[in-house]
């Protein structure tokens, strides 16, 4: 199943779904795909060996890019809730959504602290 | 009634030689445990199974030479003991020298968070996940016997328990060093630039990209009008002498 | 002459030359900009992209159409209780207004002209 509000067609992602959370899986997909030539562009017009005519090309092509080929452009979200902030990377969810699942027995090895 | 010798399990043939060729010594070996009939079995309880109330065997280590590292982690402390012991016994009958297990340090991560969805920041709680780690060393074996040993700890792992082995395997240095340069891969003629020589950990793909992009009219076009800069050369020009 | 004189630079670069193509390293000796830390820099691009699990995972939809001829009675529990509770808000007078329709906002428009 594919979704068309994105200038090109992406799945939707099986886990909580929000508007926010398709855009982020979209840019997501859109830079693993330009990853490649994102880089070799960049290595082109940063290589001072190579003429400065090739370089000022690759630089032309790299901002002509669209923003969402960017690799900053992603940011972690929640998975389980779609929130943007407070997200612990080792889980890919956010401080609400950790706390219950940890108090729930679903995270493994995740026990109340007690120090 | 049966009674069991306690012989070394490995080197039975070799004792039972000794004995036969030297006639002064007497084959004494000492009675440690007297065994009844498993009820219902008409047999005693087999050797290999008793041995499981005891500390696995283990075979010495003779030359030293490390073969293998094995490293368990998880984050219950209980069957990560198990599967270790598991190993070792396995281990012993493969006939692996092993050492260990070797408890490693523990790594404690601690997570904070607020109690509640919003507001009342002041009252938190405290979350932590502990990842217990332990050690297995294999010596002087051959890595067949190793891959082996790998296999049946992959097949009879335990839930939560993970596995990562580092094996050493000795090669022999090829004395002919023109063999075994890399080969140049990424040529680009049109700018006499070699990517192979910028770095030794090329990613082949950003590299083949690099390639395919210069070859392109768009950049191909710009090649060798550039007057302001020299024509680059393979390795950037020596500075001057000062000495 | 003592034996300890420093060696020429010439010299130095030579060593320093035949020391890189022995190991097969880069020979810069004017740090030129090459922009090789570019492609050493490992690819992230599918640990990045998998960050929402897989996309085709299967879901009860799924599961659904595979046995859509089969007498299962498949149940999605979840689904099934939130249209217990839209109809029991429904019968409260709780529910969703209706839709507004075309000619109601072609109305509201006359009004502002007027």
């Amino acid at each position: 199943m594919t979704m068309k509000r994105f200038p090109i067609p992406t799945k939707i992602p099986s886990t909580y779904i929000n508007g926010r959370v398709l855009r982020d899986h979209f840019k997501r997909q859109q830079a693993a795909a330009n990853e490649v030539t994102v880089q070799a562009l960049k290595f082109i017009a940063r290589n001072t060996l190579l003429p400065k005519r090739t370089r000022v090309e690759a630089q032309l092509q790299l901002t002509s890019m669209p923003y969402y080929t960017y690799m900053n452009q992603v940011s972690n979200r929640c998975v389980d809730s779609g929130r943007g902030k407070g997200v612990f990377r080792d889980f890919r969810l956010c401080r609400t959504q950790f706390r219950e699942q940890a108090l729930a027995g679903e995270l493994p090895g995740v026990m109340k602290g007690v120090w | 009634m049966f009674k069991r010798l306690v012989r070394p399990f490995h080197h039975s043939v070799r004792a039972w030689n000794v004995v036969s060729t030297e006639s002064a010594a007497q084959y004494t070996p000492k009675v440690l445990t007297e065994e009844t009939e498993v009820a219902g079995s008409n047999r005693p309880l087999p050797l290999s199974v008793e041995l499981n109330h005891y500390a696995p065997l283990k075979i010495p280590v003779k030359h030293g030479e490390l073969r293998a590292e094995i490293t368990m982690r998880s984050f219950d402390n209980r069957n990560l003991d198990f599967f270790c012991d598991f190993a070792l016994r396995a281990g012993y009958y493969l006939g692996l020298p092993l050492t260990g297990p070797k408890p490693l340090e523990t790594r404690r991560e601690r997570w904070t968070v607020i109690r509640a969805p919003f507001v009342h920041a002041k009252s938190k709680e405290n979350f932590e996940r502990r990842t217990h780690a332990r050690l297995l060393r294999v010596w002087d074996s051959n890595p067949e016997v190793v891959d082996i040993w790998l296999a049946v700890l992959n097949k009879y792992s335990v839930t939560g328990v993970g596995l990562k082995a580092h094996m050493y395997i000795e090669e022999a240095v090829d004395p002919d060093f023109s063999a075994s340069t890399p080969t140049k891969e990424g040529d680009i003629d049109s700018t006499g630039l070699n990517i192979a020589q910028l770095t030794s950990s090329v990613n082949p793909e950003i590299a083949a990209r690099v390639a395919e992009l210069l070859k392109d009219p768009e950049f191909a076009v710009h090649v060798g009008k550039d007057t302001e800069t020299k024509k680059p050369t393979e390795t950037p020009a020596t500075p001057p002498e000062t000495s | 002459m003592s034996a300890f004189t420093k060696p020429s630079r010439r010299r130095l670069l030579e060593l320093q030359k035949l020391s890189c193509e022995i190991f097969n390293t880069t020979f810069n000796p004017t740090n030129q900009r090459t922009g090789a830390k570019i492609l050493r820099q490992p690819l992230k691009g599918t640990t990045i992209a998998n960050y929402y699990g897989d996309p085709d995972f299967l879901k009860f939809k799924d599961v659904q159409k595979i046995y859509k001829f089969q007498e299962f009675g498949l149940i999605n529990e979840e689904e099934e209780y939130r249209l217990m509770v839209n109809a029991s808000r429904r019968r409260r007078g709780k529910g969703a207004p209706p839709k507004k329709k075309e000619a109601s906002n072609s109305d509201g428009k006359k009004k502002k002209k007027r």
